[in-house]
């Protein structure tokens, strides 16, 4: 009888559809390039001699499981001695490449003991976000009194998945950005009450210490900055955090409890406004994520000129090369201070 | 690696089969476990054939492990029912705490009992040495608003070589970051923005003459149908974030259930508190030898939240 898939089970369901042999293989369509691609085989109610898995760039194997003896050649998994029967499970890593999309079949080759391969053919869509600057030119004006900018940079993501960016000036540009102060104090006010808080939290669950010790090491380093070592690691980090959290109601309502007293603490009516405004600001555009919304250029004659540098990332934090536009002059009839992601025209 | 998993695992419970292996003409029929994820506890059942001399045994069986949290004793024939007067918690003068089961109040016409030791794993990585767990980070599917979940168990043959009848694990947490940011963007309207910048500058201005500038500009703020009610629409939106809310835009499918949410930040941003960029969906699956993977599916039903934006943006009139 041949085994059959979980969908073409007969309905109503019989108990002894149950004992019939079946397979089930596991693939998500789709993911981000850079984040891990789970599959795996299941099969009731009849011997596997061996499964065969193959697949292409830039799927790489990561780990095998429930397999006593395994073989990788290339693209190709070869899986003889099973550990328990009825299950192999795998992970893939995937990796960026130039493609904006890739499909990837992974063809799932099952042996049974009398010679009949059974095959099952699997795709999984790789995409990513890309970030396209066009600068239309290198004079940029604005109008002081309406705010108006002639000239702006434009910025769309023409990938797909989200796009999380930094607006930097380079070191070469006489003009900087800064961020305004009274956010910059802010941050620190809110920083120093949220680590009495996160202290506090970490006294009542000890098992929290070393995620808050961790975090703050983290909240040190520079996130654009990370190494591919570290982004990996830090990711991971974001993973237990969540999952201690998931384990423990008290702790994560704790948690989330710690970051709205420091702001509450931090925040006058006023404030909470500017933040709304704030998060608005930082959507500014469709699958587009800017981290420095405030940062602001400062123009203090009348002209000037500016270089800006774009850092960029995913959400799986995969390294994207750094985007050095080109000088800009920058002109206004008076010195001014503009939010710098007002300088682009978002798609 | 998997020894020491089996170790942390079943430490206690392999203590109890050990204590039971030594009883004379009693026999031990069969072992069940379960591990219950969010409480990191591990629930150890056995069923155990005694002889009829059993409960004349005196002297109570003690089980002693700091781990262990609760011990209970069930009579299964002629029906099963817990035997609340068999064991007890016992603390020693000292402080010594150990559980006993006192064979004499076991019921005259039991011969078949079963007996749950449950008892805490201090292991904050167990689950990660058990249980792979990945998922969708960017939403897919035809509406682009599913995320994938996905766990497998890493050492079925760990679990399977103790040879219990019957292994689960219970509620394994895949925790998703759904990203709520595009619907915003698409929602609020910028007038309404707008209008939050104005009263900011506004408030925020300290020079007396420009204060006097900024009249008309508060004059005109004073005629907006949604005058005053700004602040009503942030505490609104700000509701529909609250897990209890948040959690009617949720589904989630095949192996794995909804249990919880919370608002989530984005890594090195400040958080946000009244309105996030995007919310950790925790979802649960249990898994078990017989079914060693578990896929599901968390669709976001952003429509619906988009219309609720809509709801309170123009029930203020905006």
């Amino acid at each position: 009888m041949p085994p059959e898939s979980e969908t073409t089970l007969a309905k109503p369901l019989q108990a002894k559809d149950f004992l019939k042999p079946r397979i089930f293989t596991y693939l998500p369509d789709e993911g981000l390039q850079g984040e891990n691609i789970p599959s795996h085989v299941l099969w009731d109610n009849m011997k596997v001699e061996s499964v065969l898995i193959s697949f292409r760039p830039p799927l790489k194997i990561k780990d095998v499981f429930n397999a006593e003896s395994w073989d990788v050649r290339d693209t190709t998994i070869v899986i003889d001695k099973l550990e328990v029967e009825g299950y192999v499970g795998l992970s893939f890593e995937s990796n960026k490449v130039s493609d904006l999309e890739v499909t990837v079949p992974v063809e799932y080759l099952i042996k049974l003991p009398n010679g009949d391969i059974i095959k099952e053919v699997k795709k999984v869509r790789l995409f990513r976000p890309q970030l396209e600057l066009t600068v239309p030119t290198t004079s940029v004006s604005i109008d002081a009194s309406t705010g108006f900018i002639k000239g702006r940079i434009r910025a769309k993501n023409v990938g797909r998945g989200t796009l999380v960016m930094r607006i930097s000036a380079a070191e070469d540009s006489s003009i900087k950005l800064e961020t305004p102060p009274e956010h910059r104090e802010f941050v620190e006010r809110f920083m120093s009450d949220l680590q009495i808080e996160m202290s506090k939290l970490a006294e009542e669950f000890p098992v929290f210490k070393p995620y808050w010790d961790e975090m703050l090491i983290w909240d040190k380093k520079e996130f654009m900055e990370l190494s591919a070592e570290e982004r990996s690691k830090f990711m991971q980090y974001l993973i237990n955090l969540a999952s201690l959290l998931a384990g423990d109601k008290k702790l994560l309502q704790g948690f989330v409890e710690a970051y709205a007293k420091a702001f509450a603490k931090n925040t006058e009516l006023i404030e909470t406004v500017r933040r709304v405004i704030s998060v608005y600001e930082s959507l500014v555009a469709k699958d587009i994520l800017l981290l420095n919304p405030l940062d602001e250029v400062i123009l203090s004659d009348k002209e000037g000129e500016l270089v800006l540098e774009i850092s960029q990332t995913d959400r799986v934090l995969g390294i994207y090369d750094d985007v050095k536009l080109p000088r800009i002059k920058l002109a206004s009839s008076q010195g001014i201070r503009v939010p710098a992601y007002k300088l682009f025209e978002w798609g | 690696m998997e020894k020491e998993l089996a170790k942390s695992l079943f430490k206690v419970a392999e203590y109890v089969y050990k204590i039971w292996e030594k009883i004379p003409r009693t026999k031990i029929l069969n072992q069940e476990i379960t591990i219950n994820v969010p409480e990191s506890i591990v629930v150890y059942n056995l069923a155990v054939s005694i002889p009829s001399s059993f409960r004349s045994i005196r002297s109570p069986i003690e089980i002693s492990a700091p781990s262990i949290i609760r011990l209970s004793a069930s009579s299964l024939h002629p029906f099963p029912r817990t035997v609340r007067e068999a064991t007890r918690e016992v603390v020693y003068p000292g402080g010594h705490k150990t559980y006993a089961l006192f064979p004499e109040f076991l019921p005259p016409e039991c011969d078949l009992i079963s007996l749950t030791t449950s008892y805490q794993i201090d292991d904050p990585s167990l689950l990660d040495d058990l249980v792979d767990r990945e998922k969708g980070h960017e939403p897919s599917g035809a509406e682009r608003n599913e995320y994938w979940m996905h766990a497998q168990l890493k050492h079925p043959k760990v679990l399977h070589d103790f040879g219990f009848g019957r292994f689960d694990l219970n509620d394994v947490d895949v925790t998703v970051d759904v990203g709520v940011h595009n619907e915003l963007k698409a929602t609020l309207p910028p007038p309404f923005i707008s209008r939050l910048k104005t009263f900011f500058s506004v408030m925020a201005e300290r020079d007396p003459r420009r204060q006097h500038l900024a009249l008309p500009k508060l004059r005109q703020l004073a005629k907006e149908k949604t005058a005053g009610r700004e602040f009503k629409i942030l505490v609104d939106l700000e509701g529909l974030f609250m897990p209890g809310t948040f959690s009617k835009y949720v589904e989630v499918f095949k192996d794995f259930r909804y249990s919880d949410c919370y608002k989530g930040k984005e890594c090195y941003e400040l958080p946000i508190e009244i309105i996030p960029k995007k919310v950790n969906v925790i979802s649960r699956a249990d898994l078990t030898l017989e079914k060693p993977a578990a896929q599901g599916t968390l669709i976001y039903k952003n429509n619906l939240l988009i219309e609720a934006i809509r709801d309170i943006i123009s029930s203020s009139g905006s």
